[in-house]
């Protein structure tokens, strides 16, 4: 009889995590091209960032790029294999890293603070730390699989 | 008492043969996690590159002292975004919008203040968008000069003097936003006419020749003074300053931050029994 196959753990955070910030992207987005103002309580703080000279790269809006990023490590996990693993890592290097200068050019250019994208930042920051310990770890089915067939080799 | 059994050659083939595969998955092991950390180490120096490359994309135009960066087919940084923010907006001598708008919003302001600037950048295009393009509100400006009182120099009467200018040929808040958006350092002696006439350059149908003919003209020094005058009527202190009303006979001062306008014109657009 064999064991239920278990969903490994830190995919699954992972993907929670691309999903929360899919979610915060998306709705960042959507204001950037609505036009509305983002639900914010912090002195208009995502107006000032949303409207600022950083919410922009090369013409594009930062929020549908972070929601392109999402999309992306929401992709790369759901890819099998060690494609996915270390597709998901470098995405998420990249998004931290961008995220972490965006927060710092808040704090001391724009001088504001934007809840949706310090909401961001952390989610990133989780992403970035579960996809590189799923990483290091190595894939949890093969490593397991790999086990067994060793003394079967013999 | 009994003396252990004596390893059979069996038993130490078996032996040797499990030290053996211990050895192959230590081994195994140990090259998977250089192989791991390998490509963790290729991983941060992509994202490194593509990283650095992005903010050198994103930052290696615009200047920390927040002038707007120039945009491929601009004269002048900004002037992009104020022509579009404005397109469509009637405009009158100093009013934007609708003249018969529901509610109208003073504000005073001095070209040099850099709050004003924030206010300009930040909150207004917001209002416009909502109230002042929708016809429900119109906004009428007035120039104010007391900044050169406080860091010397000119600066504020000649912008003030050009603006008025412009406000004949119904073009003073294409003026005023794009002068905003390259706006530097009070007192700092950069508003010259060379400054002026490059920002009149970035406003379409802006003519700088009629500017210059009557930037000194009576109508204009007559209408910075009724500025002035209006500020210290309403109890004025600092820039940007406003008035709310339904019309020029009920016009009050706004009493909170500039952040809070927005919410302001709401409440005064639901007094005026207009959905806002």
């Amino acid at each position: 009889m064999s064991a239920a196959r278990r969903p490994d753990p830190l995919r699954l955070a992972g993907l929670i995590l691309a999903l929360v910030g899919l979610g915060i992207a998306g709705y960042l987005t959507y204001v950037h091209y609505s036009g509305a103002s983002p639900i914010c309580e912090i002195s208009h703080g995502c107006e000032k960032v949303q409207t600022s000279d950083w919410s922009k790269l090369a013409g594009v809006p930062v929020a549908l790029l972070g929601l392109l990023g999402y999309a992306g490590i929401l992709g790369a996990l759901l890819v099998p294999g060690e494609n996915g693993v270390i597709g998901a890592a470098a995405l998420s290097w990249i998004g931290f890293g961008f995220s972490a200068y965006l927060t710092y050019r808040e704090i001391f250019t724009i001088e504001a603070i934007c809840i949706w994208c310090v909401a961001s930042a952390i989610v990133l920051t989780l992403l970035t730390v579960v996809t590189t310990a799923r990483l290091l770890r190595g894939p949890a089915e093969a490593s397991g699989r790999a086990a067994e067939r060793l003394p079967a080799a013999m | 008492m009994s003396t252990p059994a004596k390893p059979t050659k069996a038993d130490r083939k078996a032996q040797a043969r499990e030290d053996r595969l211990a050895r192959e998955r230590e081994e195994a092991a140990a090259a998977a996690r250089k192989r791991r950390l390998g490509i963790l180490g290729g991983v941060l120096a992509l994202a490194a590159v593509v990283v650095v490359v992005a903010i050198i994309i994103s930052g290696g135009s615009s200047s920390s002292t927040g002038v707007a960066k120039k945009q491929p087919g601009e004269s002048v940084p900004g002037q992009k975004d104020v022509a579009s923010m404005l397109a469509g907006i009637p405009q009158t001598d100093r009013t934007l919008g609708d003249p018969k708008a529901p509610v109208t919003v003073v504000e005073f302001a001095d070209l040099q203040c850099p709050v004003c600037k924030d206010f300009s950048n930040t909150y207004f295009p917001p209002i416009v968008r909502d109230f002042v393009k929708t016809g429900k509100v119109k906004v009428e400006f007035r120039n104010l000069t007391f900044i050169d009182d406080n860091v010397g120099g000119t600066g504020s009467l000649q912008a003030a003097h050009v603006a008025a200018a412009a406000g004949m040929q119904n073009k003073l808040w294409n003026f005023v936003e794009l002068f905003y958006k390259n706006q530097g350092e009070e007192g700092s002696g950069y508003i010259t006419d060379a400054f002026m006439k490059n920002i009149a350059g970035g406003v379409a149908g802006l003519s700088w020749s009629q500017v210059l003919a009557h930037r000194d003209d009576a109508a204009v020094t007559q209408q910075l003074g009724e500025a002035n005058t209006a500020f210290s009527r309403y109890g004025g202190t600092g820039t940007p300053t406003f008035l709310l009303g339904t019309s020029a006979a009920n016009l009050k001062k706004f009493g909170g931050s500039y952040t809070d306008l927005s919410k302001a014109i709401t409440a005064e657009l639901q007094k005026a029994g207009v959905a806002a």
